[in-house]
């Protein structure tokens, strides 16, 4: 590994870190509005009950 | 929250920016040449990991005399990105390492205790993923941030009072830098924050979010029996 490599990688690395922090945070929120909705469901149904 | 999207904009827009400044305005060192390059990123990253444990820190000081449960949200967001940015120092500094030591990883005084660090945090965050009434879950993790945070001073000084092999910059004035290097660290240290606060913003909202359909869906459930 050269530095310029070294380099590179180092900056992949810090793109990746952040870049899986927002997929995490993205899929988190899928999954919130996900829930959301069943939530609004479920209460839905037992009003209309 | 639009404000911290055009924010988080800007951060990623200083990040390719920051590219420039590294690759082309800031003078290449003599003896490392490139991978000296990598201090722009190392730097910032670990002084905001310092900033995000610090916030942590101090939000479970105060969840612990307040019993506000918004103290408890802040403190584990914070040591969540504080967390990943400990990480990102640690890999960065071994990549640096090996280009300028030889070896990805040496048992220096400053390296191990950032290591000790890293490992309360994942234990801390291993804690809150745990299965217990909210309120003792908050003050378990208070009482493990401030002793986590105990760790920060020492791996701060670490270079400084012991015999070190990872360079202490700022340690003489200037920490021998060249202007247009001192002006590239400070642009990436600047660029981390434009980074670090929306991510904080929108974790906090999503986490806050989370508790309050938590509320509701007890409440609910409450009400069906």
């Amino acid at each position: 590994m050269n530095a310029i490599q070294a380099l590179t990688y180092a900056n992949i690395a810090i793109w990746l870190g952040i870049g899986a922090y927002c997929f995490f945070l993205a899929k988190k929120q899928s999954e919130m509005d996900r829930r959301l909705n069943s939530l609004i469901l479920q209460s839905k149904t037992e009003n209309d009950a | 929250m639009k404000k911290y999207a055009y924010m988080a904009l800007i951060g990623v827009l200083c990040l390719a920016f920051s590219q420039f400044l590294i690759y082309d305005y800031a003078p290449t060192e003599r003896t490392m040449g490139y991978a000296q390059k990598i201090f722009y990123y190392h730097l910032p990253l670990a002084w905001w990991c310092f900033v995000s444990f610090f916030i942590s820190f101090v939000s479970a000081i105060l969840y612990l005399f307040k019993k506000n449960m918004c103290y408890d949200r802040l403190s584990a967001v914070s040591a969540e990105i504080g967390f990943l940015l400990a990480t990102l120092t640690l890999v960065t500094g071994s990549i640096w390492g090996r280009q300028s030591w030889g070896v990805w990883w040496t048992w220096d005084p400053r390296l191990t205790t950032t290591l000790v660090l890293w490992f309360i945090y994942a234990a801390y965050l291993v804690v809150r993923t745990m299965a217990m009434p909210n309120e003792k879950r908050a003050a378990v993790s208070a009482v493990i941030t401030i002793i986590g945070f105990l760790d920060v001073p020492l791996v701060f000084f670490s270079a400084r009072l012991w015999r070190s092999i990872h360079p202490a910059v700022f340690a003489s004035k200037g920490g021998g830098l060249e202007a247009e290097m001192v002006h590239t660290v400070i642009f990436c240290v600047l660029t981390f924050a434009f980074i670090y606060i929306p991510l904080l913003a929108f974790r906090l909202k999503q986490v806050q979010q989370l508790q309050s359909m938590e509320t509701l869906r007890t409440r609910m459930l409450y009400e069906e029996n």
